[in-house]
């Protein structure tokens, strides 16, 4: 579990930025954007007006050139080396924004996954697809978003071989394997934690044992599906017994009853199209196949027992 | 500090002595846009007698042609300098400085040479390395790098 993207920002006051390391990308009114070079680039920006300095980026892919895992020692290296470069005190920066999160291998395919992660309470939920595949979804509100995303997807296109190589011996990467990436992604810090948080704040311990509980959190406030047993049987399956169990999956998740609901639809046909004989023969049939289906307590794509792990691991590894 | 780090720091150049001089050396390949076209290596300064001196290999010079645009051509009137140490750990390089401390920059320069720097060398630049806490790994990767190169 570790922090990925940040966006710090430092008033200079009366210090100059020291821009030797960094390539001018662009100048607007009022601030430049510079690149600075590492496995990767981040972003800097300098305000004038403020003397302001905003240093933006994925300090992992900074200095390993991945994201799959980086240390607090990798952290404090890569900020050392940045702050040595652009002679600033970067560990007494104001926190602008960050994403805290962890990759974890599942059990099944992430797209299954994904879709059995339906929403969560007071948060919108977006999802992401390549083709018809459903790659990721964001549950937003106004301080923070979730993510969910097919992190093998993102190894396989956008890591090169060596690196990928490196994840097999150093992290035990299988390229057969399912792995997916759940991230808080702080978007207002100051909202979020009710007050301003500086980077060296947020590097402390105790500071990210709560991250990593507030990642449980996140995860357990997603709504799953996928609760229903499967019939054994493949003659307890017909077409009308597959939406059925959909529906009574979404059931407690958006606080409706799939009986009383096809009631109201069947008495909304008009007589001349079903007679009262032709509704209670359809309805029979659909209480036969509702008897087909029975739910289990919890989805089976639930992986929280696996987050708990490693959450317990991290902390005392 | 990872290799992959480290190697999106580093820069290596070669350079080669001019026929009929003493300590004269041109570019003959790397990156143009980082130090100047010719270095002189040798210490023209008279040496103080000091322990530190005593550790002190030799020294590189350089200065940006009119025409020359490079990493450090704003600094210093458009010389560059370095001290160049003995590095006892790594004794297969000649030595290494920094360039320019004066000027709040840590860039590490580590010379290899197979002659001594009598005919050639190469200078293997680490930019923000310069510190003491980066020289062992900026030496082992470079070790690592050298052996891996073919000959």
């Amino acid at each position: 579990m570790n922090l990925d993207y940040i966006e710090i920002s430092k008033f200079l006051n009366k210090d100059k930025l020291c821009s030797d390391y960094l390539q001018l990308n662009a100048r607007y009114d009022g601030a430049e954007r510079y690149s600075f070079n590492g496995c990767n680039k981040i972003e800097v920006w300098h305000k004038e007006a403020s003397n302001q300095v905003v240093v933006k980026g994925s300090i992992p892919y900074f200095i390993n050139g991945h994201n799959f895992y980086s240390s607090h020692k990798d952290w404090i290296e890569g900020l050392e080396y940045i702050q040595g470069c652009l002679q600033i005190n970067i560990f007494s920066g104001l926190v602008n924004c960050f994403e805290f999160g962890t990759i974890q291998e599942i059990p099944f395919p992430e797209s299954d996954f994904l879709r059995n992660h339906i929403k969560a309470k007071g948060m919108q939920v977006r999802e992401y697809k390549k083709g018809n595949i459903l790659t990721g979804k964001e549950f937003d509100s106004p301080s923070l978003k979730v993510k969910l995303y097919d992190v093998q997807r993102n190894i396989k296109n956008k890591l090169d071989k060596p690196i990928r190589e490196d994840l097999s011996k150093a992290y035990a990467w299988d390229k057969e394997k399912h792995y997916i990436k759940l991230e808080n992604h702080y978007k207002k810090p100051e909202a979020h934690f009710r007050g301003n948080i500086y980077l060296n704040e947020l590097l402390s311990s105790g500071f990210q044992q709560s991250l990593k509980t507030g990642l449980l959190t996140s995860y357990n406030s997603i709504m799953k599906t996928g609760n229903s047993i499967i019939p054994c049987h493949k003659g307890d399956i017909n077409a009308s017994t597959i939406p059925l169990m959909i529906l009574k999956e979404l059931e407690s998740i958006y606080n409706f009853n799939t009986e009383e609901l096809i009631k109201g639809k069947l008495k909304a046909i008009p007589e001349d199209v079903f007679s009262p004989a032709d509704r209670k023969a359809r309805l029979r049939t659909i209480r036969d196949n509702l008897k087909k289906i029975s739910l289990q307590g919890g989805s089976p794509y639930d992986i929280k027992e696996l987050l708990q792990a490693r959450i317990e691991a991290s902390t005392n590894p | 500090m990872n290799a992959r780090f480290i190697e999106s720091c580093h820069i290596p150049m070669g350079y080669e002595l001019k026929p009929e001089t003493k300590g004269s050396f041109y570019q003959s390949w790397g990156r143009r846009d980082i130090l100047p076209e010719r270095i002189s290596l040798g210490i023209f300064a008279q040496k103080r007698v000091s322990q530190k001196d005593s550790k002190k290999k030799n020294e590189i010079n350089g200065i940006y042609k009119k025409t020359e645009d490079g990493l450090y051509s704003s600094l210093n009137n458009r010389k560059i300098h370095s001290s160049i140490w003995g590095a006892e750990e790594y004794p297969e390089f000649y030595g290494y400085g920094i360039i320019d401390e004066r000027y709040s920059i840590y860039d590490l320069l580590i010379l290899y040479s197979g002659n001594n720097c009598s005919n050639s060398f190469e200078i293997h630049l680490f930019r923000g390395l310069g510190k003491p806490e980066y020289l062992p790994q900026a030496f082992s990767f470079l070790r690592d790098y050298l052996n891996k190169k073919p000959q």
